[in-house]
């Protein structure tokens, strides 16, 4: 560049600074933005890469429809360039929130912290009576830590498929249905569905995650295999070198160990079903006999039966004869009776005839008795007055006697 | 052997369905130090002729030899030594940068090349003495094209190709500036091609070339050429 073209530049600048300016403004505007929003995704990478590593999160995870047992685990653990491998245990279940229904999904937590919950307040479940919720849960339900929660667990959908027998039925899978609260946490398999902002969004659609120590539980089988790789700490998460590095493993896991471990269980359940099956048959055997030793029994008792109702027909018959000529013997003694009876009948009206004539001498001696009875009055009348005046004799002797008495005491 | 020789050229623009041929076995020569006059009507191929000699197009076909060089065969980076060097070229619009001087517009020329002629004396030469410091916008057309042909001298090229140079002036002025051109001929040896349509600048030049539908119909040697301001139209 010689002198003169640059003062042509100087020139063009200083004389139109305004569009320069513009054209500065603009630019740098441009740049900034672009820088920015490239900074601020590869930081968000970077952070959520960080958080990855520091809650331990799985490289691999295994899933089954039959779940997953201690020897996948074992034949997992085999493998080259696997740092951890952990079975895990999570269930569905419902707890209430504002009276409404809501689903939670209950994890057990690892005790070699793989996948752990990064802790917003508080501190993770020490015993069996505490649990670690979410914060979209305590938010919604008013809660705070400290307070209780009731978990369900959802049993009805498999007891209705399953066979009834009493010993078949699901037992509960966690040993307490109350809970403390000892902690809020973020979940680092769903940052999603706290409403916090997130690149990964998890395809369990329960509401809430709830997280308990392991002894809080009791189960036989893992629901998921979490594997994380010794070499895949420092790659970053989202890199294409990490998601090599993973494949590499999950491409052997499936060529390899899936097949085999698909059969064993396959087998190993097939046999459990087999065994069931047999003992129900011996069951059924040994039922069946034992029917079949009652039915000879009540035959024999059915024909024993026969036997007696035959005899008694027979009694029946006999005395059936007998009854009859016992009521022929007793309606000749009732007419006899009844002969007896009109006799009788004939003597009481002959009798009363007597009593009727009996009474009409009765009347005639009352009439009598009555005219001797006013004679008797008018006698006693005439008696009485003849006996006042006698009376009336005496109290005048007995008034004289007083007179002369007190004349002889003076 | 001719000092400028543009051998059967050919320049074809391929466009949808049908091909254009600019230029459809072109040839003509030029001595060094003559003053050549371009002549033909509008789409002849006068200018395409003139872009392929500055180097600023190329050739289908053909060979184009200046100085012994076939510029047809350059490649990119030698074409610009060879614009840079070679080459001064005088437009119809002048083409100055506006925001430099009138000597600065010169020394911007001058400063590209090694071995230069001095700005402020090549001026001189064109009769700005006294408009040196004044930017392009307070000049006249006339005065704008002197600056012009000086910015293209100052170079020392081998060769000074005018695009219609007095296409924008009027009559007196486009009279002074082809005198300029043909002293600077005269007097400083350069060979200059001049580009026109009117036929009445035929008589000044050494050579006049005539072009017709991308051909050279005819080459004239002129004996005696006429001084410009002999020449009436």
């Amino acid at each position: 560049m010689n002198k003169t073209y640059g003062k042509d530049i100087s020139r063009s600048i200083t004389k139109d600074w305004k569009r320069f300016l513009s054209i500065v403004i603009i630019t740098a505007l441009g740049v900034a933005m672009l820088t920015g929003l490239y900074a601020s995704c590869k930081d968000m990478y970077y952070s959520a890469d960080r958080f990855y590593d520091k809650q331990n999160l799985f490289d691999i995870r295994i899933l089954s429809t039959l779940g997953l047992t201690q020897e996948d685990v074992e034949a997992l653990s085999k493998l080259n360039g696997i740092d951890l491998v952990e079975g895990a245990y999570s269930e569905a279940v419902h707890t209430q929130v504002e009276g409404g229904r809501k689903s939670v999904t209950l994890s057990v937590l690892s005790n070699r912290g793989l996948n752990n919950p990064y802790v917003l307040e508080g501190a993770l479940p020490s015993n069996v009576k505490e649990i670690a919720v979410t914060e979209k849960y305590l938010i919604e339900s008013g809660k705070s830590i400290g307070d209780t929660v009731t978990i369900a667990e959802d049993m009805d959908t498999d007891t209705s498929t399953e066979d009834k027998d009493k010993e078949d039925k699901e037992e509960p899978n966690f040993v307490n249905t109350t809970y403390t609260i000892t902690g809020k946490v973020l979940d680092p398999m769903d940052i999603q569905s706290d409403g916090m902002a997130s690149v990964i969004r998890s395809s369990e659609q329960s509401d809430y995650t709830f997280f308990v120590t392991e002894a809080a539980a009791s189960f036989d089988i893992y629901t998921a295999v979490y594997l994380t790789l010794t070499n895949t700490q420092e790659l970053n998460s989202y890199s294409g070198e990490y998601e090599e590095a993973v494949q590499q493993v999950i491409d052997y896991i499936e060529m390899h160990i899936k097949k085999e471990r698909e059969a064993a269980r396959y087998s190993a359940v097939l046999a459990e079903a087999r065994t069931k099956l047999d003992d129900a048959k011996k069951e059924m055997d040994e039922e069946f006999q034992k029917a079949d030793q009652e039915f000879a029994d009540a035959w024999e008792e059915i024909t024993e039966g026969k036997q007696k109702l035959l005899d008694g027909e027979n009694t029946l018959n006999q005395e059936e004869k007998d009854a009859a000529k016992q009521f022929a013997d007793a309606r000749a003694e009732l007419e006899e009776a009844k002969k007896k009876l009109l006799a009788s009948e004939k003597q009481l009206k002959e009798g009363e005839a007597k009593l009727n004539e009996g009474e009409a001498e009765l009347k005639a001696r009352e009439k009598e008795l009555e005219a001797g009875r006013q004679q008797f009055e008018a006698e006693k009348t005439q008696a009485m007055e003849q006996l006042n005046i006698a009376q009336k004799q005496l109290d005048q002797t007995q008034e004289q006697l007083d007179t002369e008495g007190a004349e002889l005491e003076d | 052997m001719a000092y400028i020789e543009f051998n059967h050229v050919i320049k074809q623009y391929n466009t949808e369905g049908a091909a254009i041929r600019a230029l459809d076995d072109a040839s003509f020569t030029v001595n060094k130090g003559e003053l050549a006059v371009i002549l033909g009507a509008s789409g002849a191929g006068k200018t395409t002729a003139l872009n392929i000699l500055g180097g600023m197009d190329t050739v289908t076909s053909g060979k184009v030899l200046v100085d012994g060089k076939n510029i047809a065969e350059f490649n990119h980076k030698q074409l610009t030594e060879y614009r840079r060097t070679d080459i001064g070229f005088v437009f119809q619009f002048y083409n100055l940068v506006p925001n430099l001087t009138a000597l600065e517009n010169v020394e911007l020329a001058a400063q590209i090349r090694p071995d230069s002629l001095n700005a402020s004396e090549t001026l001189d030469k064109v009769g700005l003495a006294d408009r040196k410091h004044n930017f392009p916008a307070q000049l006249s057309g006339g005065e704008q094209q002197r600056v012009s042909i000086a910015r293209a001298i100052a170079k020392k090229p081998k060769l000074l190709l005018c695009d219609e140079p007095t296409g924008a002036l009027d009559y007196n002025t486009g009279k002074q500036i082809l005198q300029l051109l043909q002293d600077m001929c005269r007097k400083e040896g350069i060979t200059v091609l001049i580009i026109t349509h009117n036929s009445a600048l035929a008589p000044m030049a050494d050579r006049v070339i005539h072009f017709k539908n991308g051909q050279v119909v005819k080459m004239v040697q002129n004996e005696q050429p006429t001084p410009v301001a002999e020449i009436e139209w």
